[in-house]
């Protein structure tokens, strides 16, 4: 009889024990959508204001995201970022086909197979998400986060700080710009790529490859060839 | 400094990592001391390599999601370490170095012979190392590391009595009618279940550090199995936040950055377990 008791107030406190511990983990929100949180992913620097990013930008078609291709494409965290090629290899590419590159400096200019998924005309002045303020690991990690989610940033303007990467591809005639982001022990790095404003004029107005530069641009993504890509664009260099 | 932190913490996958974090850290430091007690310490290590080469086979097989290998590998390898370590031709130690060495290379090989990522060197840097793993989480990830925690924290809790029992004279457990082979076999698949989900905090080379070190901190301060267990699960919650803070802050390595904490912990214990006595 003692030691039924025993055994029942034993086992009352394991169920308290675990109901605790439910209760705990899912007050810290183990039991609401990790991915509708997700969309409250921004903030401004300015204001130390919470997060902005409550709404997609106007104009976005939600099914148009090839969401697979760009999830699928930044599946691997190591996996070259959508949209931007090799850098060190094209360098002498880029040595050589210098005036060529004077008329397409950007992938916007190959209006054929491109097409923009984000609505520029709603971007305000402010910016957004300014990575300048965060450290080498949460960067990457924030750049490798857009990449997996690009559709919670569209619209958003964006401030990165990292190194300066070119590539040009001979088949369209098209030249990229990417800011690359290395991570803390610098074995793997992430990257955006960004259309500066007609303002500026490859190779003059253009930093040199590996550069550190700060790309204000507004995020967007756009289809090329059936693939999706992130870009920032009427990106400006600070 | 705080402001860089505020700012950090605006992001919702920040959160969600130190979450995960801190759970994992209370789920590896229960059984430290359990594997601690049973000199099962670098059984963490064997186990976490085996980890590696699972996840290298998943990567080259191209599969969406590498759990679904890792997960029941793991836990054959440690059920096979853990039951058969008395009657076995080979002993505990050469086993789990003969196993660990082996999953090492052969998951190596692998990657290189059918690489399936540009870069080869930065997937076999951040899985040894977890340079940035829990801070680039998916959501199915993070909450696969929540269940995951949660069965452990639920198992660990309910079962705890006899984990104690077996941990410290197995032999009298079997006597008294403790089935001392099923809770071993629990105990096992527990150990393989958190050094998959630690993985992702610290990585494959460091997961030991994250099971040894709370409970070694915790045994210079206390002498029961009860509050070394307590002051395990404390010190590493508090050393894995920490280190996650002082990651996010400064720009170091996460996993390297908790562990060193750690040694640091460790170091103030030990002076302190010196000063007591």
């Amino acid at each position: 009889m003692r030691k039924d008791n025993l055994r029942k107030n034993i086992l009352c406190k394991r169920f308290l024990s675990c109901f605790c511990i439910a209760a705990m983990l899912f007050s810290s929100g183990c039991g609401s959508s990790a991915a509708a949180a997700d969309r409250t992913a921004s903030f401004t620097s300015q204001n130390g204001s919470g997060d902005v990013l409550a709404d997609p930008a106007p104009g976005q078609a939600a099914s148009d995201l090839a969401s697979g291709q760009v999830a699928g494409q930044a599946a691997s965290e190591q996996e070259t970022p959508p949209g931007l090629l090799e850098d060190a290899s094209l360098q002498e590419k880029e040595a050589d086909a210098g005036a060529a590159d004077q008329t397409l400096t950007n992938p916007s200019a190959n209006e054929n197979s491109i097409s923009y998924v984000g609505d520029l005309s709603s971007a305000d002045g402010e910016i957004d998400v300014d990575l300048t303020t965060l450290s080498s690991v949460v960067i990457y990690s924030v750049v490798f986060n857009m990449m997996q989610k690009p559709e919670d940033y569209i619209g958003k303007k964006i401030r990165i700080f990292g190194n300066y990467s070119t590539a040009y591809e001979e088949q369209n005639d098209v030249r990229y710009h990417a800011c690359i982001i290395q991570d803390a022990t610098q074995c793997c790095a992430q990257g955006i790529e960004f259309e500066l404003t007609d303002d500026y004029v490859f190779p003059d107005d253009y930093p040199e490859v590996w550069d550190e530069i700060v790309v204000v641009g507004t995020f967007d993504i756009y289809k090329d060839g059936g693939s999706t890509y992130c870009t920032l664009r009427n990106a400006h260099l600070e | 400094m705080i402001q860089k932190l505020m700012d950090a913490f605006q992001f919702p996958f920040v959160r969600y990592a130190v979450i995960v974090g801190v759970l994992i850290a209370l789920c590896s430091s229960l059984l430290g001391v359990v594997l601690v007690l049973k000199r099962f310490s670098f059984i963490g290590d064997g186990l976490s390599h085996v980890a590696f080469g699972a996840m290298a086979v998943a990567s080259v097989a191209n599969l969406t999601n590498d759990m679904i290998l890792i997960l029941p590998v793991t836990i054959i390898s440690a059920v096979l370490l853990l039951k058969g370590g008395h009657n076995s031709k080979i002993k505990g130690d050469a086993a789990i170095a003969m196993i660990s060495v082996s999953a090492l290379a052969f998951g190596y090989l692998l990657m290189n012979i059918f690489s399936a990522s540009p870069n080869i060197t930065g997937d076999v840097c951040s899985t040894l190392f977890g340079s940035k793993s829990l801070l680039t989480l998916t959501s199915e990830k993070v909450i696969i590391c929540y269940i995951l925690s949660f069965i452990v924290l639920i198992v660990f809790t309910v079962f705890y009595n006899k984990i104690f029992a077996v941990t410290f004279d197995e032999n009298f457990a079997k006597a008294s009618g403790v089935k001392a082979d099923a809770y071993n076999l629990i105990v096992a698949v527990i150990i393989a279940v958190i050094i998959v989900i630690a993985m992702n905090l610290v990585g494959s080379l460091l997961i030991s550090a994250l099971v040894i070190f709370p409970a070694l901190s915790s045994m210079r301060l206390f002498n029961s199995f009860r509050s070394v267990t307590i002051c395990s699960v404390i010190l590493s919650v508090v050393c894995s936040f920490s280190g996650i803070i002082i990651s996010i802050i400064s720009g170091t390595p996460v996993g390297s950055t908790i562990v060193a904490v750690q040694v640091v912990v460790f170091g103030i214990c030990s002076l302190i377990g010196a000063i007591k006595k």
